[in-house]
């Protein structure tokens, strides 16, 4: 078995090391960040809660001009936090195509296939062998970036437990991992149906991107379906909860009303909608996804993100099996 | 009449002999029909028999390659059946490979990896395999074992395919135009390496060639292929003895023998085959033909257009 790791960390040692170094490289991203973002937080003196504790300074004194400074910082960084997070939904489906597509397809490229195809009495054993491996080898390096991703959330939002916060879900956690895997699935069956790595890879990214859109659709009606009416409040909107819409309840009947059909049966006051009226009759209700869900809907999508990878591998596997090598 | 049949041509006994276990490599029946229409194999039955080393031969087309990769089972063949010790490898693939060392037509070595890497990944994929014999016989070539394997030239390369499929002891070597891409002194030397382990083994080899010349060294038997059929399958001896040619002018006997086919030779001149008995009257408007010329002339026969000496070398 050592050996067999060995050969295979030899033979894929270019997509092993391009996908281990991009992932340390972000996890060190984010990670800095993390730091800086936790060395640029706002001292108390520049937090201000309109109505009470300590007012603002005066414009233009010298606390004023830090607080501005310190506040285009975070700014800043929070800018750069957004960046990299951004590129870390793409690695996942990147990393992953780039160790697909090696795993058959180049072999069937460089005519590889027909001597491990003889040498070997069983193709199941050996496309196993290397997608278990090379699969593992991903998710071990995607890890990396997926932990770091948390610590970053933490640092962006240091009131709200990324544990408990769909805030940048997708790009964090293991269902940044499970993506990976099963781009790295979409690769397989593309170099497997294709032999050819530079076509395979275009093919591989598009249709990884297909499937996740379609896969996200799916987890979106899903996360729909969880939902609850909640009365409006910061515990609600904020607090990595996720929002999916907004209503009135009537406080009568209960009934769910939208803004426009309260606004028309409020009396008009001021050539605007009775604010205190609408206050007494309705209550603002949030369509919301709790942030205690968060372990619950992660669990579930990585779940299913394995399940369609293992889709694709089992339809490589068939292929490996019935096509000719070339 | 040479007897060509004696030595296993099924096609020429009537019903070819069903499939079985003590032939080392069948083919019954057998098409393949490609995409657009190309057909690489036209109804083929063949036999090798067990501790033969036979030439496959023929033109570009022919078919040789199809047939190898069907016995290996990268090709499902379009009708018919192929076995390898009586075991249709698209039934029972890991069986059927289990007997089979295949060499491709490239040589297929991992870029990175160096030779003695190639021994050990033979090792991993298949129990059993004898990576002391491998080396052993890289070693006698002087072939470099920490050497990256694709920087070595195309005549080692061809010999780490040779040594891995040799380390595998298996009972049947299938070889793909493996000399294609090498010199004569390479040449020579995979021969007598193939020709070597295969007799020590006591197992079977089919190697498909455009060069006669080597062949003829290496092989007991020849089986020539032509569109997609058999056009001559018989020991070496028997061919070459049961053939003679006339040259332009000459006026054979015809109770001498038969003519096959007219077709040019190396100098472009006009010269006949003719199917003798081996044991006849020597008539001397007849010399005796060379295995080039057998096959030249069984392949114009078979397709006269292609009928020059530009077909094979």
């Amino acid at each position: 078995m050592r050996t067999t790791l060995r050969l295979l960390l030899k033979i894929h040692r270019f997509e092993v090391v391009a996908v281990v170094l991009a992932c340390i490289l972000l996890a060190g991203a984010d990670l800095f960040l993390a730091n800086q973002l936790d060395a640029a937080a706002l001292p108390a003196a520049c937090v201000f809660v309109p109505g009470s504790g300590p007012q603002p300074p005066v414009a233009g004194s010298a606390q004023d001009l830090d607080c501005q400074a310190r506040n285009d910082a975070l700014d800043a960084l929070q800018g750069k936090t957004t960046e990299a997070l951004g590129f870390g939904a793409a690695l996942p489906i990147l990393a992953g195509i780039l160790l697909g597509v090696a795993v058959v397809g180049r072999e069937l490229e460089t005519g590889t296939a027909s001597l491990a195809w003889t040498l070997g009495r069983s193709r199941t054993r050996w496309f196993v062998t290397r997608c278990l491996a090379l699969a593992a080898i991903l998710g071990i390096a995607l890890a990396l970036p997926a932990l770091a991703a948390n610590v970053l959330e933490g640092a962006r939002q240091p009131q709200v437990d990324p544990g408990s916060s769909f805030a940048d879900s997708g790009v964090r956690g293991s269902v940044f991992v499970l993506r990976g895997v099963m781009s790295f699935g979409v690769g397989v069956v593309a170099g497997a149906l294709i032999g050819r790595q530079l076509p395979a890879l275009i093919v591989a990214l598009a249709l990884a991107v297909i499937v996740l859109v379609g896969f996200e659709a799916g987890v979106s009606n899903w996360k729909m379906a969880l939902a609850v009416w909640r009365p409006d409040s910061s515990s609600t909107s904020g607090a990595g909860s996720l929002l999916f819409n907004q209503a009135y309840r009537d406080r009568a009947t209960t009934a769910l009303v939208d803004e426009n059909s309260v606004n028309q049966l409020a009396p008009q006051v001021n050539g605007g909608a009775d604010s205190d009226w609408i206050n007494a009759h309705y209550e603002l209700v949030d369509l919301i996804l709790p942030g205690d869900q968060y372990h619950l809907v992660d669990t579930g999508e990585s779940a299913a993100l394995g399940a369609v990878a293992l889709l694709f591998l089992g339809a490589g596997l068939i292929v490996v099996n019935r096509r000719s090598p070339g | 009449m040479a007897n060509l049949s004696a030595t296993a041509s099924v096609s020429e006994r009537g019903s070819p002999a069903p499939i079985s276990a003590e032939v080392a490599l069948q083919a019954r029946s057998i098409t393949k029909h490609f995409r657009g229409g190309v057909r690489a194999l036209d109804g083929l039955d063949l036999d090798i028999p067990i501790g033969s080393i036979c030439a496959l031969v023929g033109p570009n087309g022919a078919g040789k390659s199809t047939l190898m990769k069907a016995w290996v089972g990268f090709e499902r063949p379009s009708t018919g059946a192929v076995a390898v010790f009586g075991i249709d490898p698209w039934q029972d693939k890991p069986a059927a490979l289990d007997r089979i060392g295949y060499v491709s037509q490239k040589p297929a070595l991992y870029r990175g990896l160096t030779v003695a890497d190639h021994v050990a990944l033979a090792g991993s994929l298949r129990s059993g395999f004898d990576p002391v014999l491998a080396e052993g016989r890289l070693d006698e070539l002087e072939i470099p074992l920490r050497q990256d394997a694709r920087t070595l030239s195309g005549g080692q390369q061809a010999q780490v395919m040779l040594a891995l499929a040799l380390g595998t002891h298996a009972r049947v070597f299938i070889l793909d135009e493996p000399l294609a891409s090498l010199d004569p002194l390479a040449r020579r030397e995979f021969l007598h390496v193939l020709v070597d382990a295969v007799r020590t083994d006591r197992a079977t080899a089919i190697l498909s060639s455009h060069v006669i010349t080597d062949v003829e060294q290496a092989c007991d038997r020849i089986v020539v292929l032509g569109g997609g059929r058999k056009v001559l399958d018989a020991s070496i001896t028997a061919a070459v003895a049961g053939h003679r040619v006339a040259t332009a002018g000459a006026l054979p006997d015809t109770n001498a023998g038969s003519p096959v086919a007219t077709f040019l030779d190396s100098a472009g001149r006009p010269v006949t085959l003719w199917q003798v008995a081996a044991d006849g009257p020597a008539d001397p408007a007849l010399r005796p033909a060379t295995l080039e010329e057998v096959v030249l002339g069984q392949l114009a026969a078979s397709r006269p257009q292609r009928a020059t000496s530009q077909g094979l070398t």
